[in-house]
């Protein structure tokens, strides 16, 4: 704030007179040496001709650094983003948006802030040259996978208020139709129908759409929490139900569970040929981009209309919706099926990504994830669903990527440090308390040992959802409030107009009850 | 004028023995204003709350316009034109003002899931509301708090927004529980006088619970009940109620 121009008129505190320049300083270091290290790499590698950039992945390579550079980096040098991310974290912002987070031009400035960042994050994982573009298909693939999942939840338990733990339950259905349908296929009425795997999809949608409507009828007679504890059970209840399943056993008498396997996916085949030397995964992260957006079209048209304002009232008050006229029942069970449907648009995506189904593939982990990503991007914003989304994804990757990437490239003190950290913590400490494990023999040291990346992935992700209901429980994106404004404003001053538009109103309600 | 809007017969509701409400009969003939009055505990809430579905009747029956509704949800109930507060403003908290506006009004195109998607459907019809929203808001005198959230709203305020809903709903029949208890003194006036108002130029017909009965025996009411311990002890034009609770006032005395 410069001088003189507080409009609160208080005393500059220390983070308004340091605050600003010192992120806009911190901000700028960081961006800049993160491009600098990013750019002299890419340069590097291809020097040393570690990339054949005549080899058709080099070039893709090549192209994806071109567009990078030649569409973001003027952006950055015009300041844009880094005067937007300022104004994310400086206390200017109470003075320009009163709205604070709520404001929908800030709303925007640290949604491209933050898809920059997601995008250079993407860029800068650790990988061998010639896996590039497969990181790069599979961590999208991923971000579109959590943000239509985080959507449809944002649909259910953001705007409705209906706590629903049975996120994978859907997926799950949307996963074994999928590959059931276009794998196998069903028999009706002495015909076996196979479908292909958009047509699959489509129909697992429409079956899950079913059961979450038909869901409501025993659930939602629950009061909240009740609903909230049944549907924890239904992924697990999909799971042993498929472990029982014939379809998912080998052909032996003693055949365990097996799942299916070779599941087609959509332009698989188009790919036969391959002359372009595309990976199969970067078409499957341009068909999730697609998805993505459509659900993104399709929940914020949902959201902001009358229909999501319904919607938003039964999750404050719902006896009061109710008083008004509206079928609460009704609007709860089209929101549970219209969730449904979107989780299962999630489920095929992702067999056709590992082109394979088994019981295990219902993992109920999936959910706490996707709640995660519904807490970090802000309840109730569809976008904020992207980036909460997109904190999932990429911790997930970052973390899973430190244990599979190539030796020589393994951050050895890292992991390391790491690793002696969780063992204390969860080993020795955790060990000697809840397990049967001494003192004596905890807290040797076991260099052998290496870090087991899924519990450090449990153990951020936690935390991250701790931090943001303490610090930050909007999330990084919150409901933005409804505000048109009136086109008469200030000029009508009694109730004689009021009753001409009572009038007006009413008779057009008449009269549309008639047609 | 003599059609009935809301014939109330024998309605009874207890609470685990405690009769809250106890064989209730009135009957609110159509474009009249009607006073609910009695003390603390009387029923007068109970009597609002059986009426509209919200709390199941023991007994009884309630007619809108000439419907029997015993037993019906809330919002088959409201359907038919009849819109209530609640003694306890419930306002959605975590909507704006004009958001918590823009829901009561019947039959919006936009409410259902198909129209949802197809915004150019119920675009105008929502500008229409808008414009009612703010000229309601500017009756109310709370217009400069149309952006912001119910749950920053004073006491007050609340009531307001709270009767500005009633109004936005287009029922025929309006129910209000204490709506101007918590309201400045100029501005309950202007309440009143707009409710008659609006009364007379669209018909509609209107319920007032208030337990203060001085108070709403000089606001120009056409009928008035007066409950206690949840029975029904007097039930007429205000002059004789004034007159019967004086009565009853020095019987009491002695
Ligand atoms: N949901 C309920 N459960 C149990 N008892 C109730 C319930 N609602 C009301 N009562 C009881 O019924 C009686 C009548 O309550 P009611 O709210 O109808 O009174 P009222 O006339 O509206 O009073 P006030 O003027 O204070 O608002 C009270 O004794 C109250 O304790
Ligand atoms: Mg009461």
């Amino acid at each position: 704030m410069s001088e003189g121009s507080d409009p609160m008129g208080e005393d500059p505190n220390f983070f308004e007179t340091i605050g600003a320049p010192l992120s806009k300083f911190v901000i700028v270091k960081t961006f800049g040496a993160a491009f600098k290290e990013f750019f002299s790499r890419a340069l590097d590698k291809i020097e040393r001709k570690e990339i054949d950039v005549s080899s058709p992945t080099g070039k893709v390579y090549n192209y994806v650094h071109l567009i990078f550079f030649v569409l973001f980096y003027p952006f950055l040098l015009l300041g844009h983003m880094v005067s937007g991310f300022t104004e994310v974290i400086s206390t200017e912002t109470l003075h320009r948006f009163p709205k604070g987070r709520r404001d929908k031009v800030l709303q925007d400035r640290i949604f491209i802030v933050g898809m920059t960042i997601v995008l250079v994050l993407i860029l800068i994982q650790p990988s061998d040259p010639s896996k590039k573009l497969f990181v790069i298909s599979f961590l999208v693939f991923l971000i579109c996978y959590y943000s239509i999942m985080a959507m449809g939840l944002n649909i259910q338990t953001g705007a409705t208020g209906i706590v629903n733990f049975g996120v994978i339950f859907f997926v799950g259905i949307g996963m074994v139709s999928s590959a059931v349908l276009s794998t196998k296929g069903i028999s009706l009425f002495g015909l076996k129908i196979i479908l292909d795997p958009i047509s699959s999809m489509l129909v697992g949608m429409v079956i899950s759409a079913v059961v979450g409507y038909l869901l409501a009828y025993p659930g939602l007679r629950l009061r909240t929490d009740y609903f909230a504890i049944i549907t924890i059970a239904l992924g697990e209840f999909l799971k042993r139900m498929l472990l029982a399943e014939p379809t998912f056993q080998t052909d032996r008498p003693w055949g365990s569970s097996i799942g299916i396997s070779n599941i087609p996916a959509p332009f698989k085949d188009a790919l036969d040929n391959n002359r372009f030397g595309i990976e199969y995964d970067t078409i499957l992260a341009l068909i999730a981009i697609i998805f993505m957006v459509i659900v993104l079209v399709i929940s914020k048209l949902l959201l902001r209309s009358p229909y999501g304002r319904v919607l938003r009232g039964i999750r404050e008050d719902e006896q009061v919706v109710a008083s008004y006229g509206y079928d609460v029942f009704k609007y709860k069970a089209s929101v549970l099926a219209i969730g449904g449907a979107i989780f299962a648009m999630a489920g095929s995506m992702w067999v056709w990504k590992v082109s394979s189904i088994f019981p295990g593939s219902i993992a109920v982990i999936t959910t706490f994830y996707v709640w995660a990503a519904f807490i970090i991007g802000g309840k109730g914003n569809s976008k904020g669903m992207i980036l909460g989304a997109s904190v999932i994804a990429i911790t997930q990757y970052s973390v899973d990527n430190l244990s599979t990437i190539s030796l020589a490239e393994r951050p050895k003190t890292f992991l390391a440090v790491l690793d002696f950290f969780f063992r204390i913590i969860a080993v020795d400490i955790g060990g000697a308390i809840f397990g049967d494990s001494t003192w004596q023999n905890s807290f040797t040291s076991r260099e052998d040992a290496m870090v087991d990346t899924s519990f450090i992935q449990l153990f951020i992700v936690g935390a991250l959802i701790i931090l943001f209901l303490r610090y930050m429980p909007d999330g990084i994106l919150p409901e933005l409030p409804y505000t048109p404004k009136s086109e008469s404003h200030g000029r009508f001053e009694d109730e004689e107009l009021l009753i001409e538009k009572m009038r007006k109103t009413s008779q057009v309600y008449t009269k549309e009850e008639k047609t | 004028m003599t059609e009935v809007a809301l014939s109330v017969r024998g309605l009874s509701k207890s609470f685990s023995g405690l009769k809250a409400v106890n064989n209730i009969h009135f009957d609110l003939k159509k474009n009249e204003i009607m006073g609910l009055i009695g003390p603390n505990g009387s029923g007068k809430s109970t009597t609002f709350n059986t009426i509209t579905g919200i709390i199941p009747a023991d007994s009884g029956s309630v007619k809108v316009f000439g419907e029997e509704v015993m037993g019906r949800p809330p919002h088959e109930i409201s359907s038919l034109g009849l819109s209530r507060t609640f003694q306890n403003t419930r306002l959605w908290r975590e909507l704006t003002v004009l958001e918590n506006l823009m829901i009561p009004p019947k039959n919006q195109f936009g409410t259902s899931v198909l129209n949802a998607l197809m915004p150019w459907k119920y675009k105008k019809q929502e500008g229409e509301l808008i414009e009612k929203a703010y000229t309601i808001l500017k009756l109310l005198e709370i217009e400069h708090m149309a952006e912001n959230y119910a749950s920053e709203l004073s006491g007050g305020q609340s009531k307001l927004v709270d009767i500005g809903r009633l109004l936005m709903s287009d029922a025929k029949i309006l129910m209000l529980d204490e709506p101007v208890a918590g309201v400045a003194g100029p501005l309950t006036e202007k309440i009143f006088q707009t409710l008659k108002k609006l009364r007379k130029e669209l018909g509609l017909t209107i319920l007032i619970i208030e337990h203060n009965m001085d108070f709403i025996l000089r606001k120009g009411i056409d009928h008035i009940v007066v409950m206690a311990n949840g029975e029904e002890i007097l039930n007429g034009p205000p002059d004789i109620v004034r007159q019967s609770l004086d009565v009853i006032d020095a019987y009491l005395g002695e």
